[in-house]
């Protein structure tokens, strides 16, 4: 029945995101044959019609970019009210299958589309921007960008795949289950149960960024502390621990954004059990 | 045989102070068609909702066939709500392949000839279809399924006389006589006499139960007219 959940699941999904990343996709592919391509070759030859011509080119696609990284999110949340909590749960709500499945069966689906727009919005910067100069510059400070990151110096491309995984993997499922719980707890607002979610969906977010922002400060500047105790703060950078401080930091928002996750699952699924009230 | 349907000291409040169910204990056996019948706000389609798990008890159970509403319930229990549930963008079609994937006792065959009977295409969109075409694909999708209890809430409240009939009749011979309808209605006149028993609900209480004979030999009324003297304002 799982299986069948999500069939139905990704088919509503599908229509409409398979369309916008499409078109951002395509549209990068343009902008990097049309403009970045030319501009790269002749940087001084472009008349005024193709100045203004790239600036529109660069309108589109940030358009795009941003209906691609904002749409999926509102599908994602659009999908799972209708299909749960307006008129069509009366359906959904009386089918064989338990809540457990049919919240595992849209966060599957949620999930999985969140990563893909993460994937193909990084894929259309990389279409539009990735040429042979940018990436030989890339390659020259290697080390240099790596510790802006976090990771130790000479670190192999397949870890940073790993961790950039990880923190995709991680962030996508985080997000579309606070988006599921926001939903879940706005329903208890019964005259107001849109504008609950939003509000909820806010309130979630400000609350995991103001902890986030305090824990992470306060560990970075006792680390610091620490460190001025040994040998100064200036050379801890140069020894190139710094990236050490990243890392835990990073490590920690992870770990944050695990237990969140797992708290607004619970949340959701007990109150689509206990609290389900179809209008 | 265990009962189809069983509620024990059975209470629903919404948190507002009033009791939208209270203490309601009910026992329905297989085979028979029974109006559950009310004015508004006396708790029908609480009821309703309670036995397809669509709200928890604030006190009290419910089992059907023995179990408590859940998934195991679902798959012999088919319901019609009042409200159209359908996806606007599909098929009817589309419809039709849904309630096969989730539901093992669909008939897709009896599915397609009771649309083909009302007028309605398969490759119909469901938002082009008339406000009363879909309520005909909704009942024609719950009345397609062999299941063991059918609940229908008010089935042909926006259909046109001339439908009705032919919805009563899909009602009547797409049951088999092992099967239970539960059936919520306003037109009582309409609907009686197919009626084998009859519920009143009166402020959340269950005020009576009784087969429709008795009703018409024991006080030689309709049920339309004993609604409306115990009913009257």
């Amino acid at each position: 029945m799982l299986g069948k959940l999500m069939k139905y699941d990704f088919k509503a999904l599908n229509h409409y995101l398979i369309v916008i990343h499409a078109m951002l996709l395509i549209t990068a592919a343009l902008g990097r044959f049309l403009f970045v391509g030319r501009l790269m070759e002749n940087p001084a030859g472009l008349s005024d019609a193709g100045v203004a011509a790239t600036i529109i080119g660069i309108i589109i696609y940030v358009i795009l970019f941003m209906t691609a990284v904002f749409g999926t999110m509102l599908m994602i949340a659009i999908c799972f009210y209708k299909n749960l909590y307006s008129d069509e749960g009366y359906l959904t709500h009386t089918l064989p299958v338990t809540r457990g499945q049919l919240l595992i069966s849209k966060t599957v689906s949620g999930s999985v589309w969140m990563l893909l727009d993460m994937m193909m919005v990084i894929l259309s910067l990389f279409i539009l921007v990735l040429t042979r100069p940018v990436l030989d510059d890339f390659t020259a400070c290697r080390d240099e960008l790596l510790r802006a990151m976090g990771f130790p110096a000479s670190t192999g491309y397949g870890k940073i795949l790993v961790a950039f995984a990880v923190l995709f993997i991680v962030s996508a499922v985080g997000n579309v289950v606070i988006i599921y719980a926001s939903i879940a707890i706005g329903q208890l607002f019964s005259n107001h149960r849109v504008l609950g979610a939003v509000v909820v969906y806010f309130v979630i977010n400000t609350i995991v960024s103001i902890i986030s922002s305090i824990a992470g400060t306060a560990y970075s500047m006792s680390t610091f502390i620490h460190a001025a105790d040994e040998s100064s703060f200036v050379m801890m950078a140069n020894d190139g621990v710094i990236y050490q401080v990243y890392a835990r930091l990073f490590l920690f928002s992870l770990v944050l954004e695990i237990i969140l996750a797992i708290g607004a699952y619970t949340v959701t699924h007990l109150l689509m059990q206990k609290k389900l009230n179809l209008n | 045989m265990k009962p189809i349907l069983e509620c024990y000291g059975l209470s629903k409040s919404y948190g507002n102070g009033r009791m939208a169910l209270s203490n309601l204990n009910l026992s329905l056996e297989r085979g028979q068609i029974i109006g559950l019948l009310g004015p508004n706000g006396s708790g029908k389609t609480t009821l309703i909702k309670l036995i397809n798990d669509l709200l928890v008890p604030t006190e009290g159970y419910i089992r059907i066939d023995g179990s408590t509403p859940g998934a195991e319930t679902k798959k012999i229990v088919s319901y019609l709500p009042e409200r159209t549930y359908l996806t606007p963008s599909w098929k009817v079609a589309d419809l039709i392949s849904y309630f096969e994937d989730f539901y093992g006792d669909f008939q897709r065959n009896r599915a397609k000839q009771m649309l083909e009977a009302l007028g309605i295409e398969l490759h119909a969109k469901l938002r082009t279809l008339s406000k009363g075409a879909r309520e005909k694909v909704q009942l024609v999708m719950v009345m397609s399924r062999d299941a063991s209890l059918y609940i229908l809430d008010e089935p042909i409240g926006g259909v046109d006389p001339a439908s009705r009939d032919y919805i009563l009749n899909t009602i009547l011979t797409n049951y088999n006589e092992n099967a239970t309808i539960l059936l919520s209605t306003h037109l009582i006149s309409d609907i009686e006499n197919i009626l084998d028993r009859v519920l009143f609900l009166q402020n959340g209480q269950l005020v009576l139960n009784a087969p429709v004979d008795d009703i018409r030999m024991e006080q030689k009324k309709s049920v339309d007219m004993l609604f409306r003297e115990v009913f009257r304002c």
